[in-house]
């Protein structure tokens, strides 16, 4: 196995908000992204504007930001998916 | 060429036995596995020292559960082999016994399953290779993600998920050997506590405790138990395959179960409208909508329509998982696949008393494991 660098864009497949987790590393509710990168692997990430289940729909364009998380330190940013534009 | 089950010596179920699914309690898994057992055996009227060859599924108990338990019954030196595969486990019990008994290598089997709740660590966080957000993509988080892929493309309601939870919550009420017994309206079911998008917890399967055990036998095996002929139950087929890579939107859950189930009606040469009764892998509502249509009950998109009208209901045109299913019944893991069958036996032998679905003459079992795997197997009333 290689590291390889991915763009961090793809195409949003579905996406649940989650109400219910067992981790303290995250507040609820967060949603949940599946999203088909441009180069091709299927991957699940925390969305970044996800808490609007009608802000995000299958299909639409999602690229990755960086984001400060409250549960983690001052200085960590987190990866996380966001609509593009957003 | 590799050869099906059916170019084997016949195989059929003579005992099945089950300890009622449960809330975890302080009684030993030897109790609960022991009760299961002895009801398998004096279902078959077999004693311990007829059996062969004991296959022992579970997979949250520690190394090597079998002996101490089964050693109650006799130390008669029997064969004795112990089965991990998630919640595939107890189906995959089925499977080596049967395989055993079809080989000729054995005339009686018995496959075991028994768990209680604990926590295991993942073959797949030992891997080496970790994954991005495993932490917060739970179970249901993952069907909720498939869910919502499923009302994007079929235009599904939050009430056509919840009915499946109604359904199975409806079978169990009328099934002793379920852990949750309670009916809930879709109204009711859509109230309770939110897990992740459309799916609420009356929608996702309890992880409690229980066993369930199947006594398998050859002709030979039947002969030798004076077996009446008409409640022997036969194994048409049984289908084993892991997940591939997929292009489709439906999920590998439902392309692996595709494939799975295919392979089972085809060895059993048996078209999907001739099945009665399904017990399948319903952990999370969504997956039964998936899975019926996977399974060639009705075409892609329609099954929503079909529950709705009570197709898939006891008495319905195929009764899917009478026994309440893993929402209603439970899911203690190593039990959950042995369950299945022990339901189907009953329904076939007409002996599923408070929930006989009329007629049941073919029945078909399948399991959806960690991994992912599937296992199934086809059934038929010999008579």
């Amino acid at each position: 196995m290689a590291d390889a660098e991915i763009p961090a864009r793809g195409a949003l497949i579905s996406f649940a908000v989650v109400r219910k987790h067992m981790g303290a590393d995250i507040e609820t509710p967060f949603a949940i992204g599946e999203i088909r990168l441009e180069d091709g692997p299927v991957i699940r990430c925390t969305m970044a504007h996800g808490l609007d289940p009608a802000a995000l729909h299958a299909g639409q364009t999602v690229a990755g930001v960086l984001a400060h998380n409250p549960k983690s330190g001052a200085d960590v940013l987190e990866l996380r998916f966001a609509p593009e534009g957003k | 060429m590799a050869r099906t089950l059916s170019a084997f010596r016949p195989v059929f179920v003579a005992g099945v036995g089950l300890h009622a699914y449960q809330k975890y309690s302080m009684t030993p898994y030897v109790a609960l596995g022991l009760a299961a057992i002895r009801e398998a055996l004096a279902d078959a009227g077999a004693h311990w020292g007829d059996v062969e060859s004991a296959y022992v599924a579970s997979a949250l108990l520690g190394m090597a559960p079998g002996r101490p338990m089964l050693r109650h019954l006799g130390a008669s030196g029997l064969s004795i082999t112990h089965v991990e595969n998630a919640s595939a486990s107890g189906s995959s019990a089925f499977r080596l016994a049967a395989l055993e008994v079809a080989a000729g290598h054995s005339d009686l089997v018995i496959a075991v399953g028994v768990d209680k709740p604990a926590m295991v660590e993942l073959g797949a966080r030992q891997a080496g290779l970790d994954m991005l957000e495993r932490e917060r993509v739970a179970a249901f988080t993952h069907f909720a993600l498939l869910a919502q892929r499923y009302a994007d493309a079929y235009g599904a309601t939050p009430e056509d998920f919840a009915r499946v939870a109604a359904k199975n919550l409806a079978n169990g009420a009328r099934n002793p050997y379920a852990q949750r017994r309670e009916v809930k309206s879709v109204a009711e079911i859509l109230a309770a506590t939110a897990l992740a998008g459309f799916l609420t917890s009356p929608q996702s399967c309890p992880i409690g405790e229980g066993a369930a055990a199947i006594v398998l036998a050859s002709e030979d095996g039947l002969k030798r138990l004076r077996f009446e002929r008409k409640r022997a139950v036969r194994l048409l087929a049984s289908s084993s395959r892991s997940e591939r890579l997929y292009d489709d939107d439906g999920g590998f859950d439902a392309a692996l179960t595709e494939e799975t189930v295919r392979d089972a009606l085809r060895d059993a040469a048996i078209a999907p409208s001739a099945l009665d009764v399904v017990e399948l892998h319903d952990a999370f509502s969504v997956e039964e909508l998936l899975y019926v249509e996977r399974m060639g009950l009705c075409d892609p998109g329609d099954a929503p329509r079909r529950l709705k009208a009570g197709h898939f209901d006891i008495g319905g045109e195929v009764a899917v998982s009478a026994s309440g299913g893993l929402i209603a019944m439970g899911h203690p893991l190593g039990p959950t696949g042995l369950g299945q069958i022990a339901e189907i036996t009953r329904q076939l032998r007409g002996e599923a008393e408070g929930r006989q679905h009329p007629g049941a003459k073919t029945g078909l079992a399948h399991m959806v494991g960690l991994g992912a795997v599937c296992v199934t197997h086809v059934l038929q009333r010999d008579a």
